[in-house]
């Protein structure tokens, strides 16, 4: 009797660089999820890798461009936003994703953020957001929600300050699309993503995410299993809802969906529609 | 007499500016060198303000204190120029009763009133009474009337043939006052030169913008901030004719990191800024540092620290863009000191940027920015768009390790290969690496290797004088005519000027000048002296603080300073 030695690969094993694993993240991590969605959405697009972009910051998340087959840029903390912005403007016929950590892109890079929003700039900035500084060993962030415990917001007081709710954020910056989901409503969040990197214009869609070993273990949520089953039981698919009323809260309720979704003329779009104008 | 210093002073608002570029421009299509230069203070209106117009027959390019003639606009105008010693007995003022009328009684001899409101208002309207003012200067040398004719034209013609007559008018009725001017108190003799009718007008700012086109950049990503600004707004307006991306940034952050995104892409991108913009680039030049991305920076420097003198000048940030950002990587520091160097060496900023990818910056300041001067045409005839983009192969490594530590540089999308690149440490295909020995051979690629390559690439300083020389005065961008003045003035003084262009990293070829010198000074317009720092740290070399012409007072300096200083040396 012979034996068939059958190798399984991952669908999307084509898209990431399997010399650079085993991955850095820890067991029940999301960015791994989140990685896998970005690979599927441009697998289903059908897009040339050799015409993408992936730009990172800094931080657990930020260490995802360094997975893909495709251009990468791992940006300094904060700054892949502006840096992609530059690549865009530079060769529009790039496709520029972000992917990026809630402190990378909220806090640090919180200005780059809003202003590309307001610009409308196209490009698709994929945001996990596990509502702390993972890789700094656990800090509360802009998205922590108060009284939340972290390495700087111990016991028993927890977070003085209040979270960014990063959709209402985005959508009120002018981004024009913009979703939200959490990290186990991987399909629905993989065709968001789509959406966004088709959209001509800024696209951001806010992932969700777990990080056991650090938010996790300071707020006694459970391991990696747990946490993303509470992700399942408290997300609450709500498309089309007004993006100032996508409620995000952590215990209860995450309001998921696609929230904004409208037409609106693109930054590089308008600098080529002048040249042309005035080129005749 | 071969130069005369025509000083005009006012609120900002009073429209000295126009009334200079007027004068400016006809005398120097009339055949004259002239050369404005402008201190002014932080504010849209009001306050005090002066502009320097220096006609001559030779080049003089450089603030002197005497001045010949004065206008004053407002009543501040004679106090602000005694306060820093810029008025005598000597000088000519030349204004409205209620300016001058006090100083007219105490110096008849050099002060002429001329009612400019009155006449302006007889021409028709206040509105002209600066047209006034220049046709009473402009008579005073020869300026034919068509060249004034052509200029009004010029100027006003959009706003109606009735503007253009009435500055016309305006201007006649100056050169009358003017007459009166030349035959009771100051008869010039100054032969123009129809050779500097062709040549242009132009700023620092024009001279920096200029080269930046030439050197084919095509993307410029900036935060406003005095005095840099002018780069970005002349791109602008020139953005569509050249072909030119402007993105004027959320912050200076943002402008850096846009900038190297532009680079990678395949853009030949630069940023123009200020000490304070520049230090909030430290990152993102850092990030250049490691990613070996090219950028060009131009840096226009005023008085720090902080929010410093916004609108004045130093030489305070030379340590500044050499010693800034964490980590040690390459860079090059190019410091025009006249107009057809801000010109070629922001041209050559890109080409050197992209040929040892590394940050290159133009490094102005105020004074020369804001200075304008006739100028030769550029000569356009050696000038190249150096281009280093490789297409990419399948196997395409961003940092292969090179003898010349130059990895060739792919874009994304120009080949088969992928482009990848890491702000942390990485290995030759761009990934992220903490293997130890790899970040041995990554740092001796890029620092080491590269750093040998671009000191044999070094712009050696423009000598200036004679070359059997004892004294050496050694001097860096906007003093380059300033000192050329007065070792011109003092010929057979033994003394020359080593003018250095490139001021980071220096070679050793530069010590041979130095060491023939008996005796080696340095003139710099900052506090501590540091471009000596640098020549002490690059070259070994020490230049005695006793030797040392410093001024940090905010404004340049004047010929009258260099003059005395250098009277100390020589044979």
């Amino acid at each position: 009797m012979t034996t068939v030695q059958k190798t399984l690969s991952h669908p999307m094993a084509k898209y990431i660089r399997e010399d650079r694993l085993p991955w850095i993240y820890c067991p029940g991590c999301s960015v791994g999820i989140v990685t896998n969605m970005v690979a599927r959405a441009i697998d289903n697009l059908g897009i040339d890798f050799n015409k993408v972009v992936i730009i990172s910051g800094i931080g657990c998340t930020g260490r995802s461009s360094g997975y893909f087959k495709t251009g990468s840029f791992h940006t300094t903390h904060g700054r892949a936003i502006a840096f992609a912005e530059g690549v865009k403007i530079a060769n529009p016929d790039l496709e520029v994703i972000v992917i990026s950590g809630d402190g990378d892109i909220a806090a640090i890079g919180g200005n780059h953020l809003i202003h590309a929003c307001r610009r409308n700039i196209d490009m698709t900035v994929v945001c996990v957001n596990n509502f702390n500084y993972g890789m700094t060993g656990g800090q509360f962030g802009p998205t922590t929600e108060h009284e939340r415990y972290s390495q700087t917001s111990p016991p028993p007081i927890g977070n003085y300050e209040h979270p960014f709710n990063l959709v209402k954020l985005a959508a009120s910056s002018g981004a024009s699309f913009v979703a939200r989901w959490t990290a186990v409503q991987a399909r629905r969040a993989a065709r968001s993503i789509q959406k966004g990197i088709e959209k001509e214009g800024f696209s951001f869609i806010e992932i969700v995410g777990a990080c056991p070993t650090a938010f996790g273990r300071s707020n006694r949520l459970g391991d990696g299993v747990t946490m993303h089953k509470h992700l399942l039981e408290v997300a609450e698919i709500q498309n089309g809802l007004p993006p100032h009323e996508a409620e995000l809260d952590y215990d209860n309720r995450i309001v998921c969906g696609e929230f904004v979704n409208i037409e609106k003329p693109e930054y590089t779009a308008v600098i080529s529609r002048m040249r042309d104008r005035i080129e005749g | 007499m071969d130069e005369v210093s025509i000083v005009l002073a006012g609120a900002a608002g009073q429209g000295i500016e126009t009334v200079a570029d007027f004068m400016a421009t006809v005398l120097k299509n009339a055949g004259y060198h002239v050369f404005a230069t402008r201190e002014f203070m932080s504010r849209i209106r009001g306050g005090t303000n002066s502009l320097q117009l220096r006609v001559s027959t030779e080049t003089r390019a450089a603030y002197r204190r005497r001045t010949d003639i004065m206008i004053p606009l407002s009543e501040t105008a004679i106090p602000h120029l005694e306060k820093h010693s810029r008025l005598s007995d000597d000088t000519l003022v030349i204004g409205e009763d209620e300016l001058v009328g006090a100083r007219a009684k105490k110096n008849p001899e050099r002060t002429a009133v001329i009612r400019f409101t009155e006449i302006a208002k007889e021409v028709g309207g206040k509105i002209y009474s600066n047209t006034v003012a220049a046709g009473a200067i402009l008579a005073l040398f020869d300026v034919e009337d068509e060249t004034v004719s052509e200029y009004l034209t010029g100027r006003f013609g959009s706003k109606g043939e009735k503007v253009v007559e009435q500055n016309k008018e305006a201007y006649h009725r100056g050169v009358e006052e003017g007459k009166r001017i030349r035959s009771d108190f100051f008869a010039l003799d100054m032969k123009p030169d129809s050779k500097i009718t062709g040549e242009m007008l132009i700023s620092g700012t024009d001279s920096v913008a200029m080269g930046a086109i030439a050197g084919g950049c095509n993307f410029i990503a900036s935060y406003p901030m005095s005095p840099s600004t002018g780069v970005l707004v002349f791109l602008s307006q020139q953005a569509t004719e050249f072909g030119i991306v402007v993105d004027q940034a959320e912050d200076e952050i943002s402008a850096m990191n846009k900038g190297l995104g532009a680079w990678y892409a395949g853009a030949r991108a630069m940023v123009t800024t200020s000490g304070g913009g520049f230090a909030l680039m430290s990152e993102g030049l850092s990030l250049a540092g490691i990613t070996e991305t090219p950028m060009v920076i131009h840096l226009a420097q005023r008085p720090g620290p902080a929010t410093g003198l916004p609108t004045r000048t130093e030489q305070g940030d030379l340590l500044h863009v050499i010693r800034t950002a964490h980590g040690d990587f390459p860079r090059i520091v190019l410091t025009p000191g006249t107009l057809e160097d801000g010109f070629l060496l922001t041209q050559k900023a890109f080409n050197l940027a992209d040929k040892y990818q590394v940050p290159v910056f133009v490094l102005t300041d105020q004074y020369f920015v804001d200075s304008s001067s006739n100028t030769p045409v550029f000569d356009l005839g050696g000038i190249e768009v150096e281009r280093y983009i490789v297409r990419t192969e399948t196997e395409y490594q961003r940092y292969r390790l090179t003898d010349s530590g130059i990895s060739p540089r792919g874009i994304p999308g120009h080949g088969e290969g992928l482009v990848c690149v890491d702000s942390d440490e990485h290995d030759e295909d761009g990934h992220i690496t903490e293997d130890l020995h790899v970040r041995v051979d990554m740092v001796q690629k890029r620092v080491m290797k590269k750093m040998r390559a671009i000191r044999e690439d070094f712009i050696m300083p423009e000598l200036v004088g004679p070359e059997d020389y004892s004294t050496l005065v050694v001097t860096w961008g906007s003093n380059y005519h300033v000192v050329r003045e007065v070792l011109e003035k003092i010929d057979d003084s033994g003394i020359s000027m080593l003018h250095f262009k490139q001021t980071y990293p220096l070679s050793e070829a530069v010590l041979e000048y130095l060491e023939r010198a008996d005796c080696v000074v340095s003139i710099e317009n900052n506090a501590t002296g540091q471009f000596t720092k640098i020549l002490q740290d690059e070259l070994g070399f020490t230049i005695s603080s006793d030797d040392m012409l410093l001024k940090y007072n905010g404004l340049p300096f004047a010929v009258e300073e260099i003059e005395e200083f250098l009277s100390n040396y020589g044979r």
